[in-house]
């Protein structure tokens, strides 16, 4: 693109069992603090983008949030690729600030699937319901056992993306799991849908997260504090469902990153950290093959050698992604990568200049990636 | 002349079941098959297609066991398996293994159906068959 796009400015809530919060309410604290952190005045902003909670869907959501804080925005509405709509949303906002469609944008997500509805979760699929056919982790657990087909001693790999990102956790204040995990526990806990375990899946949370989007100029212009590039971002769309999938461990992951890296002028080697979407272990091993981060022989070694921890030769996930920080479908993921690019986070990376950040929605039906770097 | 409305695919498939007959759409245009029932060609977008009866043959293509029950209805049969088929004419289903082995890989193996009366329908099962 011709003008760069930053990241102004971040924001959250505390995550968590949250009780008696709505989402609207979530997402106006996280956009709230996410404007303080960019010391910008909620009239500046002309673009509010927003995720559609699991835990509640209704049409018109982004009209109904923007009522809500008062906002008649030029640009705005909700996107929904489930998960990985937070970064195709601050990619729209991207485009939409280079097309001069808006100038300043909210991009923002909102759950409350812990003391709400988990219904989106759990619910039972199609003709084959009566088969027992039901819930999202199912969906995951048919690609693990085909992964864990293909590459017999995945189990390791999973264990070892697990006990990176809950070691990450317990040093992270905000974190809703700080219970570091051992090869013990995890061998010892219960199967969910075999074959992934308790702590193969991410945690179910309330939560919001926002970030705000301008272009570098208006960043300067406006004197903010910390602004943090955006490299690149690229998306690809598996679509299809998981049950119907040609080939149930390949997904249109590749494509994003492809799309992301090129964009970007980067390669893998170029990052210094990478948080990637760990809705289960899976999930990551997977997108860390698909992005070129290596073979699975190459991964599992890595995590063997305990290269995913800080500092490792890949740190992943160091806020403690969904299986730690919060189960929340993604944004804290982006908050996390400008931390690591501000030089803030809890588990700084040293001299952390390149960061991708992964996510997607669904049972891999939708895939975004978003490069940050200084 | 009596007007009756038609049938959706879903409808059809499941009033084949009834009678323990496994279908699934086959495209006259293009000839692609396809599971579950849909109006058009996922391949070609066309709305003509027939109706053919699988042979009862498939290969085991992942599987999975429940060990929580998100289904009610499944409560008391944890743990339970649910596979995915490829069946020999090409369509895809999810089923459940009769008699699944415990701690084998079944990925690859060959299974025949076998329709089992439970829930108040003909559920179209299959059984390793080697
Ligand atoms: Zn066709």
């Amino acid at each position: 693109m011709a003008s760069r796009a930053v990241i102004a400015g971040i924001g959250q809530t505390a995550f968590g069992r949250l009780p008696g919060r709505t989402t609207e309410s979530l997402n106006i604290e996280a956009c709230r603090k996410a404007l303080e952190d960019a010391a910008i005045e909620k009239d500046r902003v002309d673009g509010l983008l927003v995720k559609v909670p699991t835990s509640r869907v209704e049409m018109m959501y982004g009209q109904k949030l923007a009522e809500a804080m008062g906002m008649q925005p030029r640009f705005g509405g909700v996107f929904d690729q489930g998960g990985a709509s937070n970064i195709s949303m601050i990619g729209i906002a991207a485009m939409a600030i280079e097309a001069g469609q808006c100038e300043i944008a909210l991009v923002s997500l909102a759950d409350n699937p812990k003391t709400g509805s988990r219904a989106a979760y759990e619910k039972p699929w199609g003709d084959a319901a009566d088969l027992g056919w039901s819930s999202v982790v199912a969906g995951y657990a048919l690609i693990a056992r085909r992964y864990l087909h293909e590459f017999p001693n995945a189990e390791e790999l999973f264990r070892d993306i697990a006990i990176a990102a809950r070691a990450h956790g317990a040093e992270n204040p905000n974190a809703q799991l700080r219970k570091p995990l051992d090869t013990a526990t995890y061998e010892a806990a219960n199967w969910i849908v075999e074959p992934l375990r308790r702590d193969d899946c991410c945690l179910i949370s309330d939560g919001a997260a926002a970030v705000v989007v301008m272009s570098e100029a208006r960043a300067k212009e406006l004197d903010v504090r910390a602004p943090v590039p955006v490299l690149g971002i690229g998306q690809g769309n598996s679509s299809s469902d998981v049950t119907l999938r040609a080939d149930l461990t390949k997904t249109r992951a590749d494509v994003s990153a492809a799309t992301a890296f090129a964009m970007a002028g980067l390669e893998p080697r170029d990052m210094d950290c990478a948080q990637i979407y760990d809705c289960f272990t899976v999930t990551v091993a997977m997108t860390l093959e698909a992005y070129g981060f290596g073979s699975f022989d190459a991964l599992h070694e890595l995590g063997r050698a305990g290269g995913f921890g800080v500092s490792g030769d890949l740190p992943i996930n160091t806020s403690g992604g969904l299986l730690s920080e919060t189960g929340m479908p993604g944004m804290q993921l982006v908050l996390e990568g400008v931390r690591q690019m501000r030089g803030d986070s809890v588990n700084q990376v040293e001299n952390a200049r390149k960061c991708v950040v992964s996510n997607q929605g669904g049972i891999m039906h939708t895939h975004s990636t978003l490069i940050l770097g200084q | 002349m009596t007007d009756t409305p038609a049938m959706s695919p879903t409808e059809t498939y499941r009033a084949n079941l009834a009678e323990r007959r496994l279908t699934f759409q086959s495209c006259r245009a293009c000839g692609q098959t396809w599971m579950p029932a849909r109006s058009e060609c996922p391949n070609c977008l066309s709305p003509e297609f027939e109706w053919c009866e699988a042979g009862g043959r498939a290969t085991i293509v992942s599987w999975v066991v429940f060990h929580v029950a998100f289904d009610p209805r499944y409560e008391d049969r944890l743990p339970y398996n649910v596979a995915l088929v490829d069946l020999e004419e090409g369509a895809r289903m999810v089923t459940n293994i009769i008699d699944l082995p415990d701690g084998e890989d079944v990925i690859g193996r060959t299974v025949t159906l076998e329709f089992e009366h439970d829930l108040e329908r003909e559920l179209p099962r299959f059984r390793l068959a080697d």
